[in-house]
Formats: C-alpha cells, structure tokens, sequence
C-alpha cells in the first residue's frame, strides 16, 4: 500500500510539474506569438537611443559620428533584446530559465516604481519585496475571513432555514454580485477623501514595510493605520462567499444521522456543532483555507488598483502594462508554483489522513 | 387503424407536447422562492430596458459616443437635472436651435451698441433665464445650418460676435471676434467663450484684479460680488450671436444666404447648465443616461455570451469526458486540471492589453476577451457534469438504450443530456454574473474595449478622481456600479433558487 | 452435440464458444513500470453452449460467478477489448444477415451464421433488433424521465420501423396487449414512477418484444418483483417460447425457479460452465458437488422438514475471480475434494474438462471425469 501511495503522488508531483511548465509556456506563447513584447521592446530601445544621441550631442561629437555611433548602438540593442531573433528564441528560452528560477531582470520603470526601487532590479527582488505588501492586506483580509466563517459557518448550517442562515445567504449573494473594487472605490472617497479617517495614499505602505525590522512597534502601528480600510472592504466583500461555501460544506454533514443522535442525546448546541460538525467537515475546509492562502499570494490586480496599493497585483498590472516579459513571466511562475505545491500539499495530507483516499 | 391504437397515438401526440413541463414546473417552483421571483422579476425588467435601449438609442451610438465632439455642447462633471427637484439651486441647461433674429445690410452702425458693422450682418437671440444661485457652465454657440460657397467669385469673411447683456446692464463680448473665411468657420462648428477676454473685460468692473478674474471667468460672467465673494446674479441674460460678412458683396451676401446658396442660417445656442438630464454628466460631457442605457443590453450581451459558451463548452467535454472515457477522458481531465492552475486574470489582463493594440471593432475586442474567460474556465462544470455522466451511464436504462441499437450519440442526448441540463442551466446562470463582472473590472484597470458599458464609464470616474478631479460625483459613480450589482444579483438570486430546486430533483432521479 | 462441422447446430440459435471475458483491474503507474503482470477478473473464462429455437436454457449460479456477464456479452453488450477469447455465433433472420453479410462480410461464419464480435460497431444495427435483454431492475432500465410511449417508441424510431405515428401506436398498442398491459392508452402517457413493479417490468418485455427478437436474455426478470406477480412475467416468458419460437436465455441464482422455467440448465461457478443438461436430469442427478450444493440449499418444500437443519455440503467462501486456484477452481470449496483423496492430484493440478457423462449431460469435475473417458 506505500507502494501504491507513492506512485499516487509521484503521478501528481509529475502531471503538476507538466501543467507548471504547460503554463509557462502558454503565458510565453501569448506574449511572443502576439508581438506584444516586440512593440514593447522596440519602445525601449529607441527611448534608450534618443538619451544616448542626447549625450552625444552634448560632447560635441559631429553629426555624421553620431548618426554612426547611434546605429552601432542600435544593431547592440537589438542583439541584446534578442530583437534579431523569432519569438520563440527570445521568449521561451526566457521562460525556461525562468523555471529553473532564474528569473532575470525587471525591465521597465514602471515595475521598479511600483517596487519602490531603482533600476536595475532582479525579478527576484522585486517580487520578495512587494509579496509582503500583498500578505499585510489580502493575505491578512483571508485568515480573518477563514476565522469568522469557522466560527460561524457551522453554527449557520446547522440552523438550517433560520433567519439567520437566510440573511448569510443573501449577504453572499449580495456580495458575490457586486464588485470588490466598487465596494473599494466607495469606500476610498467616503472615508479618505470626504471623512478623511481613512488615508488616500498608500504608497506609505512601502514605508512601513521597509522599517519593519528596524522600528517593528511603529512599523506595526503604521501598516495597521495604513492598511485598515482595505483590509476591511476585502473582508466584506469576501466574507459572504466564504460562509457560504463552509456553510454548503457543513451543511452535508448536518443531515448525517450521527448529530441526529447527538442531538437526542441532548448533546448542548455549541458541543454538537463544534464536536459532530466542525471537527468532520475540517479535511474540506482545510483545504479552502490553504488553498485561499496560496491563491491570495498573487495579489487582487484591481483592488489593489484602486487603492494604488503596491503589492503583487499591481506589479502584476505594471509588469503587463509595459510589456516586461521577464518580471510577468517570473510572476506567473512563481504564483503558480506556489498555489501548485499548496495543492500538492494538500493531496499528501489527504493521502495520508484519511485512508480512504484512494484513486 | 384500430381505434385502441388511435387512442394510443393520441395519448402519446399529447405526452410529446408536454415535453416541456418540466422546464415549465422548475419555473414555477423558482416562482414560488422570495429569491426566484426577485431574480425573475429583475431579469425581466433588465431584458425589458435593453430592448427599449436597442430600440431608441441611435445605431451609431459606440462611434457617436468616443467622439468628443458630439457632445461638447453639454456641460461637464454636471449631476442629474433633477435635483433640483430635490430643493438644489440649479442653473439650467438651454439650447435653442434658432434662424436669425435680424439680418440685413447697413453702411455702418453699432449693433447691441458695441459691435461696428459695415455690411451684411446677422443677429441669434437666446434668452437665459436664470433663477436660482448657480452658475451655468459655458456659452456656446454652433452652426447647424450653413454653407461655403463663393459669392461673386469670393470666399466670403466672417467675424463673429457673442454679446451678452446682463441683468444688470453690463454688456459685453465674450470670444475674440477673429475673422475668418465662412469655409473656416463651419470647418470649425462652434463660437466659444475665451475666458480671457471675458476675465479681461471683467476685472476692471468688479474692481478684481486680473489673476482672481482669469481663476473662474464664467462665474463671472454670470455672477456678482458680494464682498470678496463670487455670486450667482440672477435675472435674464441675452445672449446675441453677431456674424458679420466682408470680402463680398454685401447684397449678393444677403441673396444668397436667404436663398440657402451660402453663408449660414441656423445656429444652436447653448448655456451650459450646472446640471444635465437624466443621469447627468461627466467630464467630457458624455449624456451617463445614454451610456448607462447602453450598458443594459452590453452587459447582457457580454454575460449570456460568456455564460452559455462556458456551459456548452463545459458540458459538451463533461458529457465527452464521462460518457467515452479513456483516454479522451484523461486528456480532458489533465486539460481542466492545467487550466484550474492558470492565474486568470492576469493572463486576461495580458490578452486584454494585447487585443487593445489590434485594430479591431469594440465588440470583437470584447467578445476576444470573454472568449478567453470562457476558454479558461470551463473546467468547473466538466467535472461536476462528468461525474454526473459516469453515474447515469451506469444506470441499467443506459445499457437498455444500447441494447435496443440507439447509437452514442442517441444516448448522450436523449438519455444523458435531458438529466443533466436543468444542472448546468442552474450552472450558466449563476455565471452570467462572472463575465460582466470581469468586463467591467477589466475596464478599472484600463483595459477598455471602447464601449461606453457600465464598467467603462466607471473607470472613467475613477480616472477622473485620481487625476485630482472631485470626488463628489455620486451621479457618476453610483448608478454604474449600481447597475452591475443589481444585474449580477439577479442572476445569482435565479441561479441560488435554480439550485435549490435542481438539486433535489437530481437526487431523486 | 452434434454439430459436425457446422458451429449452430440446426435449430441453434446461439451459441457460446470458449468464450472469455476478462476486465483487467486496475494497476498503479509504478506497478506498471516495475513490470507487475496486469491481473485480470476472469468474469467468464471458457464457456460454451448453445440456446436453442423456442427453448429456454437457463444459467445458474451465486452472485458474482460471471452469468450475468455471459448474458451482456451474448448480446454484445461487453466492450470489444473485454472479450479475450472465444466466440459468440448467431444465427440472424434470413433479412438482417444478408444485411450484415453485405455490410461486414467477414463476421458470415457459415451460411445464416456470424460471429458476432466480428461484427463492426456500425454494422450491428440490424441485430440489435434481433438480440434483446430483460433487466433485474424494471425501475433502472426505465428512463425515469420518459413517459412509457416515449420509451416504447424509440425503439421502433431507431430502426425505422413504422414510418408514421399512427404505425407506430399501431405496434405499441399490439405490444402493450401482448405483455397484458391493457387498454395501452392507459399506460402510454405514463411515467415509468406511476407504474408498479410488475408493470413496469411488462413494459421492459414490450419493449424488447417490439423489435421481434429472435433471441432474448432474461437477467434475474422476477427476482425484484413481488412473489405474486412473478408468475404473470413468466407466463409471458413462456408465452413468448410456445408462441413465438423465441429462444431465451434465462439467468437466475434460484435453482427452484429454474427448475419451473427452463428446458436446459447450465450451473455456472467462478466464470465456468460446471454442469449442463436437460433441466429435469440436471435437478434430478446433479453430478457436480457445486450443483449438489446448490440443490441442497433450495428451500424445503414440504413444512414438515423445514425446522430440519439441513447440512449443505459446501465450506468457505467465494474464491477471488482475480488470483483463481491452480487446478480444478472449485477445489478450495470442495467437499468432494476433503472425500475423495484419489482425483486430489488431478484437481490440485488439472482444470476440470466439461465432458459428457450422460447422454446431453455435461460436468466438469475429475469425479467424473474419468468415468466419461471410459466411456466415451
């Protein structure tokens, strides 16, 4: 039976690798077969030859040397971004590296403005940078739903048909319907443009962040003030989607005839939901859970516009936006690597929890 | 034929025509649900406006909207006419298509007393009566009615002046009256107010220097001094637009602009309220009704186009997956497992900002761009219908259908699709809501198809704001958003009550 | 049997030959890659017979011992890729096999005769109509969504029988009749949920008669249904024989039924034929010590005898059909066996042939084995 479990997991570990780099190259193909990167690069190259003719000019080079000197520099370039090559010389080679996690350089100044840095800049760094922004505000926004939904997801299923569960269910749908960033939009000029309880820059954020290991007290204090009105729009945007899945969960195990038992036993209300329900639906809801977390760490691309909040969604925006395949490519690559091994993870739990999973 | 078959053909023609039942049963009982109805009433309603906005909204509504020039007669950042019903002070919007008041040939003379003429001339009146303490936005005055052609051999001259006199007397030209040739000046389409020359005739008046003057000229024009403070002068305002022909014979001018051979005939003149119609405005002028309007049957389109790709799509490869098995089936199974992994919206941002580039009508942008949701996500469905399949082709009625010689394909779709279709009707309402909502979040980010949908004209306000405008735009930020809530809870309040009688009924089978 | 060196005998209707029907269990990736054999169940593994012309030849056994199988893959209703071996010839009426013969002309055997696994997936249209099957569950093998006309119908508009409406509730109304389901209008705009079991399972019959089979598998049709109403379906059975000529197969796992029933009687263990003959001499003699078994735990008749505790002379369980037993595969339950210790040998080491120990009798046991040979 190890046998058999290992070679269960072995198959997953291999078919994940496969749809890892099976996306790799989707997200390569569309930036490389569309010309998109093309368009881009050729943008940089001529913005980065007017500044080189500029120079010139100013050391009173002649007219004639410079127009050589320039082209010279130019057929550079265009080797250097690969220019001269088909795309799928230039970008999937790109990807491959990038699978072996040598992600490259960040290539446009709108990704190290969002990064707060100069260029140059690895991809590396700047995600490792920004990931902590993203976890302060989503990541938080997450746990503190998974918290609230455990405690009271149960509870509502249980009290099948109430008042209550009838209000959850339509406080989901509610929420499901509207849109998060308008909820954020909203929320942005009610309480910082108008109360101003709320800021209405948070590019400070990077500010606290950045003290964290030298003044972690006021750094805390900072993020909080910072971070209290997204993280609060997230969890009332998303809270209703996550009662109602725990709650449909639950729900299935709430008709078993062991609770009804309990139950006529006269088990009180709070053991039964916590010992006969919580405790059985545990497996499926841990699995929410993580892989909510993993999914969390790539970012809410248009919340965190909104709020021009610089974390992982927006250097997700700015690394498309200007076309910087290798900070997008690393993006995606590590994004999805990390949600895969949460899946991963999870299968290996499974396997070795409950017996029963067996395929 | 006998008469015992004859009732049995009976009986069977009317069991056929009752095939739909069912369908008509699970409506019924959604009916009965608090959410169903609301969600059925809602649909109606939505589907109802967009039939009326297909039917009154002008055919080149898209190329009419992004261009800027329909719609500067309007004023901007302006919130719904009707506050004023609220008890707002509100300046009104005016505009009148009007012919000349007077025209005619003089040897010189003041017209209005301060506008020198010699020769052929033309006077449109415009009355402006303004009430309450708020300040219109603008004058504007365009031609409508006019032609360029030679007159005598000549392209005539024209100058043109706008007079307003105000209540209290003040008199005053508010453009710089340049000369130009009449082919000019219908090239051009409009006479506008030059806010210097209106804050530089002004100043000395108001005993203001120029500086506070240029800062807010139109509240000049139609305000007063109350201390250091600009307020609304109420009373009735005429506005004149003098057009006064050279470079040609004045009579021959006259001839010919009565007889429609050349010169101009109809002008629109406007004063630009502080409020605007319906919905309001924003800051280009767009008329929100017409773009909210709009928005109704878009975000149909765009979520029953999303929503019943995706269900056909995800059932077709669930019933596929399901019913042959083997490999097919591991190949759609691994395909959907590789596509669950996909980070989505970051790869539709990409495919956004890539077809944005394309030189492409607004709806193939759009409809690209759905397309590829749809392409990444209809994996959910095809598992839950595959496992739906595995078990009913298990059932003993499956293999009977085979035993009687009904093909593969006579049993996915008499046998297995009837099961499984009020499911993935239930499915495809609920993601209705999933497409507009990604259209219209694609739009926060920019990503515009070029559509005034109601995702658009949001992202405009934010722009709008973040660009350092006011953020006091409710007219523009709510109904949109509104709009999108709405629409989408009707789908998820149909598809919520959709379930909950599907399901059981799926049990039952 | 006589067949010479026809494969269907004259009034053969069909027949089974060394027929095998494996499913091939599951094995994980690395299993595969360290080359571990793939295991099979051997659900039928060499087994033959043949049905007859207006004759009912009955299949016996416990659950699980591969009947059922061999009455799916009769009809062809077992995946292609199943069948490791073996054949199964029918012999279609004069209409549907100058149809097959011109659309797959290498499944014709002989004259009137072809084999069935031979025959190409699109080719099979004109037997289907002749090769029907009755279900166990008259409920399962009913499309709860469709009304009993729908469900009557299909049949007739897949093969094009009927081309309008009116023929078409001419034939159903005459079905309906024959399964006694009368008046049929009352029934056609049913649903199968509104009928009870034994209606129901009229309906199945109906709707296997429409098409005018020339063979028909008849799996476990009463065990589901009510004491009372078992005698109406089998009437209709027997009905179908006397009248019809229909050849059936009939499979059961109750011997006192299939002595009522059948002509012939083939008992069936772990996927192989162990005794076949006529029913009365089968009932009468059984030779096999499986038969025996089966023969003693038929429910007691007479009241006087049924607080006797009667010894049924078997041990064990149900071997796996997955890792079967060297040698004779009833031997780990043999009471013979444990009796008998000079065919030990044989058994330990040597499948059992099904010889003729009688006239038309058939059994596979060393027990008899020998006997046979002598005599034959």
């Amino acid at each position: 039976m190890v046998g058999r479990t290992a070679s269960i997991l072995a198959r997953r570990a291999l078919f994940l690798t496969i749809a890892l780099v099976l996306i790799m190259i989707l997200t390569a193909v569309i930036i490389g077969a569309s010309g998109y990167d093309v368009q881009v690069l050729r943008a940089i190259i001529g913005s980065e030859l007017q500044a080189y003719r500029q120079s010139l000019q100013r050391q009173n080079i002649p007219a004639i040397e410079i127009q050589k000197l320039v082209e010279q520099r130019k057929q550079e370039l265009i080797r250097l971004y690969g220019l001269n090559k088909p795309w799928e010389e230039r970008v999937l080679p790109m990807a491959w590296r990038a699978l072996k996690l040598d992600l490259g350089y960040v290539r446009s100044q709108a990704v190290a403005n969002v990064v707060g840095q100069q260029l140059p800049l690895t991809v590396k760094d700047a995600i490792l940078t920004v990931l902590p922004r993203t976890l302060v505000m989503l990541t938080v926004a997450e746990l503190i739903c998974a918290a609230i939904a455990l405690k009271l997801a149960p509870l509502i299923a249980y009290k099948r048909g109430s008042l209550l569960d009838k209000a959850v269910i339509a406080y989901a749908a509610f929420t499901n319907a509207l849109p998060l960033w308008w909820l954020a939009i909203i929320a942005l000029f009610v309480f910082g443009y108008e109360l101003h309880i709320a800021p209405t820059n948070y590019h400070i954020i990077i500010k606290y962040i950045n003290e964290f290991t030298s003044n972690p007290l006021a750094a805390i204090k900072g993020i909080i003030e910072v971070s209290w009105l997204p993280v609060t729009v997230i969890v009332i945007g998303i809270l209703g989607g996550w009662l109602y899945g725990i709650r449909a969960i639950a729900i299935r195990v709430v008709n078993e005839d062991y609770v009804y038992v309990a139950k006529a036993k006269g088990v009180p209300e709070d053991l039964v939901v916590k010992r006969y329900i919580l405790r059985v639906i545990l497996g499926p809801v841990l699995t929410i859970v993580i892989l909510a977390l993993a999914g969390s760490i790539g970012g809410i691309i248009i919340t965190e516009s909104v709020f021009n909040w610089p974390g992982m969604g927006s250097l997700y925006y700015a690394a498309i936006v200007s076309g910087d395949a290798p900070t997008l490519l690393g993006l995606v690559y590590i994004t999805t690597l990390v949600y895969i091994l949460a899946r991963f993870l999870l299968e290996v739990i499974y396997i070795l929890v409950d017996p029963r999973v067996r395929y | 034929m006998s008469t015992r078959a004859e009732e049995v053909r009976k009986k069977m023609a009317k069991a056929r025509s009752e095939r739909f039942k069912e369908a008509r049963e699970i409506l019924s009982e959604v009916w009965r649900s608090l959410m169903g109805k609301t969600g059925l009433i809602l649909i109606v309603v939505l589907i109802a406006i967009s039939i009326y906005a297909l039917i009154t909204m002008p055919p080149n509504i898209v190329s009419l909207w992004n261009n800027p020039k329909n719609w500067q007669f309007n004023p901007t950042v302006a919130p719904p006419a009707w506050i004023a019903d609220l008890g707002e002070p509100v300046a009104p919007q005016v505009e009148k298509t009007l012919g000349p008041m007077m025209q005619g040939v003089t040897n010189g003379k003041m017209v209005d007393g301060i506008v020198p003429v010699v020769g052929f001339y033309q006077v449109y009146t415009l009355r402006y009566n303004l009430r309450h303490p708020a300040f219109p936005q603008g004058i504007l005055a365009g031609i409508i009615g006019g032609k360029a052609a030679l007159v005598g051999g000549a392209q005539p001259i024209v100058i043109p002046y706008i007079v307003v006199e105000r209540p209290d007397g003040i008199k005053l030209i508010i453009n710089i009256p340049t000369p130009m040739t009449l082919k000019d000046l219908l090239a051009a389409g409009v006479i506008s107010l030059n806010p210097n020359q209106v804050a530089a005739y002004l100043a000395p008046r108001f005993n203001i220097s120029l500086t506070v003057a240029q800062s807010e000229p139109v509240k000049l024009l139609f305000g007063k001094l109350v201390g250091s403070k600009i307020e609304p002068l109420l009373g009735t305002y005429k506005i004149d637009l003098i057009l006064v022909y050279s470079g040609v014979d004045p009579a021959a001018m006259q001839k010919a602009v009565i007889s429609h051979k050349s010169g101009i005939w109809r002008v629109k003149m406007v004063v630009k309220g502080s409020a605007y119609g319906l919905m309001g405005t924003d800051d280009v002028g767009h008329d929100l009704w017409l773009g909210l309007l709009f928005g109704f049957p878009a975000a149909l389109a765009i979520g029953f186009f999303g929503a019943v790709t995706a269900a056909l799509i995800g059932m077709v490869m669930g019933v596929i997956s399901g019913y042959y098995g083997g490999w097919v089936d591991e190949l759609i199974q691994r395909t959907v497992d590789v596509l669950g992994n996909i980070p989505l919206l970051p790869i539709l941002v990409l495919v956004g900002v890539i077809v944005q580039e394309w030189n492409i009508s607004p709806w193939a942008r759009l409809f690209i761009i759905i397309g590829v949701l749809v392409l990444v996500s209809w994996g959910g469905l095809t598992i839950i219908v595959r496992s739906m399949v595995l078990s009913i082709k298990s059932e003993p009625y499956v293999e009977a259908a085979r035993a009687i010689g009904a093909s593969d394909r006579r049993i996915m779709f008499r046998h297995i699709v009837p099961q499984i279709l009020p499911y993935v009707f239930a499915n495809l309402v609920f993601s209705v809501p999933a497409a507009i909502l990604t259209e219209a979040g694609l739009d926060i980010l920019g990503i515009r198809s070029g559509l005034p949908t109601w995702g658009a004209i949001l992202s405009d306000a934010e722009a709008y704001v973040r660009s350092g405008g006011s953020y006091a735009i409710w007219w523009w930020i709510l109904p949109p958003g509104l709009l999108i809530g709405i629409t989408s809870v009707a789908f998820v309040f149909l598809g919520l009550a959709l379930e909950t009688v599907v399901e059981p009924r799926l049990r039952r089978r | 049997m006589s067949k010479e060196n026809h494969v269907l005998s004259s009034n053969g209707v069909i027949r089974a030959d060394e027929l095998r029907v494996w499913f091939p269990v599951r094995r994980s990736f690395i299993d595969a890659l360290r080359g571990k054999p793939q295991l099979y169940v051997h659900a039928v593994d060499g087994v033959s017979f043949e049905v007859h012309e207006a004759e009912i030849f009955c299949l016996v056994g416990e659950s699980g011992c591969g009947k059922t199988t061999t009455g799916r893959a009769l009809l062809r209703l077992v995946e292609r890729d199943n069948i490791y071996g073996g054949h199964v010839y029918f012999r279609p009426s004069k209409e549907a096999f100058e149809e097959v013969s011109r659309l797959a002309p290498r499944a014709v055997v002989e004259e009137g005769v072809v084999d069935l696994y031979k025959v190409p997936d699109k080719a099979m249209k004109p037997l289907r109509r002749e090769l029907q099957i009755v279900f166990q569950d008259p409920f399962g093998s009913l499309n709860p969504r469709m009304k009993i006309g729908d469900i009557l119908e299909e049949p007739l508009i897949i093969h094009g029988i009927g081309s309008t409406p009116e023929e078409r509730a001419e034939i159903i109304a005459r079905a309906l009749e024959t399964v006694k389901l009368t008046p049929p209008e009352e029934f056609v705009d049913r649903y199968p949920h509104q009928l009870s079991g034994g209606q129901r399972q009229r309906v199945v019959i109906a709707r296997a008669l429409l098409l005018n089979p020339r063979f028909l598998v008849a799996d476990e049709p009463v065990s589901m249904l009510d004491v009372s109403i078992r005698a109406e379906i089998l009437e209709i059975l027997f009905e179908l024989k006397e009248k019809h000529g229909l050849a059936q197969l009939f499979i059961t796992h109750d011997l006192a039924l299939a002595r009522h029933v059948c002509d012939r009687i083939a008992v069936m263990y772990l996927g192989r034929i162990v005794e076949m003959g006529p029913t009365d001499t089968v009932i009468a003699k059984p030779l096999h010590p499986y038969t025996r078994a089966l023969m003693a735990a038929v429910p007691e008749p007479d009241p006087r005898n049924r607080l006797r505790i009667r010894n049924v002379p078997i041990k064990g369980e149900v071997t796996s059909a997955v890792f079967l037993p060297k040698g004779c595969r009833f031997r780990p339950r043999c009471v013979a066996y444990d009796q008998t210790p000079a065919i030990r040998d044989k058994c330990d080491n040597e499948e059992p042939p099904l010889v003729e120990a009688e006239p038309g009798h058939y059994v596979a046991c060393w027990l008899h084995a020998a006997r046979a040979r002598q005599t034959g």
